[in-house]
């Protein structure tokens, strides 16, 4: 069920950040040190240095704390993507990452909020504007913080009193919406040389516009996911080479390789290995034996941006037709090894020699 | 934690973790850049106990430790290597590498004058992919990152042979010994700008 905040109507510009202490593996209960929240508008076209000012919110037993200690408690299992801050060149440095340490030093208001900025100049009118809170835990040797922002949003507020109904329309509601509810959640274990990845969740990086994509993880987080687009690709290109590679059912080697000409046209969107079988609807025996060829299993989960031409490299299929219609298929790296071709002036000979496991007519090539 | 704890450790994560972890990241090199030409070596190994015990030992120069938090600070527990044969095959296995590997650091390494010879290699720090760790792995004492440098023929000769003659920190070399190891590091860096030249003229990889 999404769940509402209301801003106050009065409210000068708010960003919230909090703060709790613990580390927070899946499951784990922890105390709640403190709250921050800020309102971040959409400043991309027009970032603005200004400070932010953002409040502590009390902790308390109250609906708004109980929320987002369950966002707090849930962000091991939520959070399901892993990224890594970017960084250029010779200095091992990036600007968010640097903004978390400080605030792990010394959590405040103050230290929270270039974030709360950095996310304000990240956001564009598409994205509106959000509520943002940051939640910070401490364990025995971790500290977790959770970052996450709830998209703004009207509504329609009824009150009724014992005399009557009120219903009242309110511009700035906040929506943890399924659609669009971001968090990322980082560990730190104090020592030097830390905090470079962490996870996230963020329901619109399939997005079919990039900027609504790139929006969280890119524009505000500096970050990408863990797996490069070619390590991702290569991972599912081997997957399915491997499952061809290891079945006789004709069944699996055809939806496979149909499924291999057609990715060529794929655009560079998010996905998982798992994500890949399901787009296709390869039948649970297909689905299975590639599933079975990612090792570790767990990358099939693994998040990463399809990049056809990276796939193509891995699982391509060489085609040469012939003027007599003949027309021969192998894959690319075995084609000179399936057909011995001679060659006289224009004309080609092709021979192969083997034994037959399919024979089907097609209504196209 | 005293040196020899500090080593009993290392050693425990060098037998247990480090060595396997180093063959695994060379196959995965290997099987990565094996479409790429001219590539003359790819390796990977864990660093010694010995030499992990020598640089966690490191003081800067106001007489504290350089590394409080060895094993997370040393980012080459791990090493790598990718030798190619001309200059211009080390930016084409840095493209490739950046497209499979996330970096959180990439640097070429050149002397400081223009007027100077000595080191030459391009260095990344990579964190390792994840197909390398088994999902029981102890994640905990696996490092995050390692080193991988990419370099040329002339540069690694220049480099290993270096290593082996001018770190002797208790017998420094006298003036000339450091010219004349600064005049081989002239002599690899002279045979990679010619083969650079000629591998544009005779293998026709100029863009002119």
């Amino acid at each position: 069920m999404p769940r509402h905040l209301r801003s106050s109507h009065t409210a000068l510009p708010l960003v919230a950040v909090i703060i709790f202490e613990n580390q927070m593996q899946e499951g784990d209960s922890m105390a709640v040190e403190a709250i921050y929240s800020f309102l971040t508008y959409p400043k991309r076209s027009h970032a603005e240095e200004a400070s932010m000012s953002g409040t502590e919110i009390p902790l308390d037993d109250g609906k708004l704390c109980k929320m987002l200690r369950d966002i707090f408690d849930n962000a091991g299992k939520d959070c399901n993507v892993p990224v890594m801050f970017t960084s250029d060149g010779d200095k091992q440095e990036n600007a968010v990452r640097s903004e978390l340490l400080a605030l792990l030093e010394t959590p405040g208001v103050a230290t929270a909020a270039p974030l709360a900025s950095r996310l304000q100049n990240a956001t564009s009118g598409t994205s509106g504007m959000g509520l943002l809170f940051i939640c910070m835990g401490q364990g025995a040797d971790h500290t977790r913080v959770v970052i996450s922002r709830f998209p703004a949003d009207e509504g329609v507020v009824a009150e009724k009193s014992t005399s009557k109904l009120t219903v009242q329309f309110v511009e700035q509601v906040f929506l943890k919406s399924a659609f669009s509810y971001k968090a990322a959640t980082y560990t730190s274990n104090g020592k030097p040389n830390q905090l470079w990845s962490g996870h996230v969740v963020d329901k619109q990086i399939n997005h079919g516009s990039k900027a609504v994509a790139d929006y969280w993880i890119v524009d505000f987080l500096r970050s990408e996911f863990s797996t490069t687009a070619a390590q991702g690709t290569k991972r599912l290109a081997s997957a399915l080479r491997a499952a061809i590679a290891a079945t006789t059912t004709m069944e699996i080697k055809s939806e496979i390789t149909s499924a291999a000409h057609l990715a060529g046209n794929l655009p560079k969107k998010a996905m998982t290995i798992a994500d890949f079988c399901d787009s296709f609807h390869f039948s649970e025996r297909t689905k299975q034996a590639i599933l079975s060829k990612v090792n570790p299993a767990r990358l099939v989960h693994e998040k990463f941006r399809f990049d056809a031409a990276e796939f193509s490299r891995h699982l391509a299929y060489k085609q040469v037709e012939l003027d007599n219609g003949a027309v021969l298929t192998a894959p690319a790296d075995k084609f000179e090894e399936c057909f011995k071709e001679t060659k006289r002036k224009d004309v080609h000979t092709f021979s192969t020699t083997g034994a037959v496991v399919d024979e089907r007519l097609k209504k196209t090539k | 934690m005293t040196d020899e704890e500090l080593l009993a450790e290392y050693r425990a994560r060098h037998i247990g973790i480090l060595q396997s972890l180093a063959e695994r990241l060379t196959s995965h090199l290997q099987d990565m850049l094996k479409d790429i030409p001219r590539i003359d070596r790819v390796s990977a190994r864990a660093k010694s106990p010995d030499r992990f015990l020598a640089k966690a030992n490191k003081l800067q120069p106001d007489g504290g430790r350089k590394y409080e938090h060895p094993f997370d600070q040393i980012q080459d527990l791990v090493g790598a290597r990718v030798i190619v044969f001309y200059k211009q095959d080390v930016e084409v296995v840095s493209e490739e590498i950046d497209r499979y590997f996330r970096r959180i650091e990439s640097k070429e390494l050149i002397p400081d004058s223009v007027n100077e010879f000595g080191y030459v290699g391009k260095h990344f720090i990579l964190a390792f992919p994840e197909d390398l760790f088994d999902d029981g792995a102890d994640r905990g004492k696996t490092p995050q990152f390692f080193e991988l440098q990419v370099k040329t023929l002339f540069q690694h000769a220049w480099s290993e042979a270096e290593h082996d003659l001018a770190y002797k920190p208790s017998d420094p070399l006298t003036p000339l010994q450091c010219r004349q190891v600064a005049f081989t590091a002239a002599q690899a860096w002279g045979a990679d700008q010619i083969f650079a030249q000629l591998h544009d003229e005779l293998n026709g990889t100029s863009s002119h």
